[in-house]
């Protein structure tokens, strides 16, 4: 039998209350995708490349047709590309699978890039995917109907901020904390550091005024029940206490289960030998993710549920 | 008469003591902003001092610019690239004839030579204070400062100090943070007794104050400086960089 190598991400964020679960999500996600730790290598890095094929992205110009990471320094947040939409768990494979690092207006295909070899994300595929929403354009978010326009001044974790005129530049932003409107936690894709970053920001100055607030009505209605039992078609991960989990598998399987914090550090590996379940300590209090190795499943499967 | 004549010659030495002196330097020349796809508009975006000279970082070329105690412009030195294009522009301070840069984004501090902007090593650092506050605004490390030739990190609430000999030793430094005022924001503690504060739209030090000046472009790190006797603050307008200063006591 031909044999698939697959991998599950799950997160798995415990606490008690509800009504924040999206939210909740929202928010690990995008510390996920900020955070993650990552050094490439001079595959990942190659000149060669750039100068082969950097001509011809759409868009590129002679700053653009090179790597923007040295290989061998470590950084943090998945690189900047335009047109890129990549989780920090598929720029994670990416990465190990060779693919280049980054490369601001090269990006698949449709961006004219002819080798689909390189990794990352740009601003609205950073915000379509911690909003869970299908991939969109920061006009889409800009001008769509799915969400509300709201005061800037009212913007709160989950939020998001966009902008797409010619005149003021495109760029989409997300909300992580809103507790003082001069003071507000941010996160984004960002080409001016090359990468997912946050930061603190002051939303009452003059240079946020380019920037419409928006809400995503769906992100709080698929709030769920409290608990601690988090499932798939294949797996189930029970809370047994802050540092416990136990997993349990449909049926008994065979590959290798891995854990790590969202900034990519190992906590747990272990081998499954036709195992049913399996009891993990990790040590570790904060969110982290699940990286399941398997010959039988085929689609990825990424769960969120409560810190 | 004679008294008069005296009182009046002290108030106009005092009142000259506090005059504000500002220089604008106009975009075009040696400071040119450049603008992201993203619509960011990159100009200068942190200020330092040593015991000589003034240093802003411009974020458009990635460069240092070197200023003297009159504020006036003297030189560029360019900063060798860590990737993510060159460097990515933070709060920094000058110590040891070194610009050490905190770079938030990959939670490093990031040393250069003065002299000629060559990066001499990278040396991780937390990415909060620990153990402070349950809003994360409050616990962001984005602010590096400088007190007693010794390196702390922080924000406008916390600062610990970052025990460099601990972590190139690969021990873990111990961290013990502490709170800043409560009831204004201090904007620097740079190797002086006394920090500048920021209060009523006002940078104070000790008695001697500066009006703040909203910059029209982003700042990541800080707009003040202290040296030879006198306040400066930096500021951005739409056509220039500006340089305000003041005597104080120090």
């Amino acid at each position: 039998m031909r044999v698939y190598r697959l991998i599950l991400f799950i997160f798995l964020i415990v606490s008690a209350g509800s009504a924040q679960y999206a939210v909740d999500s929202v928010i690990a996600l995008s510390d996920s995708c900020v955070q993650i730790r990552w050094t490439p290598d001079s595959i990942n890095t190659d000149v060669s490349w750039y100068e082969q094929y950097g001509a011809t992205c759409t868009g590129a110009d002679t700053i653009y047709k090179r790597c923007d990471f040295l290989p061998g320094v470590e950084y943090r947040g998945i690189p900047y590309s335009y047109g890129g939409e990549d989780a920090w768990y598929t720029f994670r494979d990416r990465l190990q699978q060779g693919f280049l690092v980054g490369s601001h207006s090269c990006h698949y295909s449709v961006y004219g890039d002819p080798s689909n070899k390189v990794t990352g994300t740009d601003c609205s595929g950073f915000l379509s995917f911690v909003w869970g929403y299908p991939r969109s354009t920061t006009s889409t978010f800009y001008t769509g109907s799915a969400f509300t326009t709201i005061p800037i001044v009212d913007v709160k974790p989950g939020d998001a901020l966009v902008k797409a005129t010619s005149g003021c530049g495109y760029h989409a932003i997300l909300i992580v904390e809103a507790n003082d409107i001069k003071e507000v936690v941010i996160s984004e894709a960002s080409s001016t550091v090359f990468g997912c970053r946050e930061r603190v920001v002051d939303l009452s100055t003059s240079a946020w005024q380019c920037y419409k607030a928006i809400r995503y009505p769906k992100l709080e209605s698929r709030s769920r029940p409290v608990t601690n039992l988090t499932k798939s078609n294949d797996i189930s991960i029970q809370k047994i206490n802050s540092i416990g989990y136990k997993v349990h598998f449909q049926r008994p399987l065979s590959g290798s289960i891995e854990v790590f914090t969202i900034d990519g550090r190992m906590l747990y590996i272990s081998d499954l030998n036709n195992c049913d379940n399996i009891l993990i300590k990790t040590g570790y209090t904060g969110v982290i993710a699940f990286r399941l190795t398997n010959e039988l499943s085929k689609n990825p499967v990424i769960m969120a549920t409560l810190r | 008469m004679k008294n008069i004549i005296i009182v009046v010659l002290a108030l106009f030495c005092l009142s000259g003591a506090k005059t504000e002196t500002s220089i604008a330097i106009k975009f075009g020349t040696n400071f040119v902003p450049q603008t992201t796809d993203q619509g960011e508009v990159l100009t200068v975006t942190s200020f330092a001092s040593d015991s000589s000279s003034l240093y802003l970082y411009d974020l458009s070329d990635r460069t240092i610019a070197i200023f003297n105690p009159e504020g006036i412009f003297l030189r560029k030195i360019p900063l060798q690239t860590i990737g993510r294009k060159t460097y990515v522009g933070d709060d920094f301070i000058v110590l040891k004839q070194q610009l050490i840069f905190l770079n938030t984004v990959d939670s490093r501090l990031e040393y250069f030579n003065i002299d000629n902007g060559v990066r001499i090593r990278s040396i991780e650092c937390p990415r909060e204070v620990p153990d402070v506050s349950s809003e994360r605004r409050m616990r962001i490390v984005n602010k590096i400062f400088l007190d007693n030739g010794q390196i702390y990190l922080g924000n406008r609430y916390y600062a610990f100090l970052f025990d460099e000999p601990a972590v190139l030793a690969k021990k873990m430094p111990v961290i013990r943070p502490f709170a800043l005022s409560k009831d204004s924001s201090i904007v620097m503690l740079y190797n002086r007794l006394r920090p500048v504060i920021f209060k009523s739209n006002h940078l104070k030090y000790d008695k001697n104050m500066i009006e703040y000046k909203a910059p029209r472009t982003q700042f990541y790190g800080k707009q003040t400086a202290l040296l030879k006797g006198k306040l400066y603050f930096c500021t951005t307008t739409d056509s220039s960089i500006t340089i305000s200063f003041i005597k104080v006591m120090e």
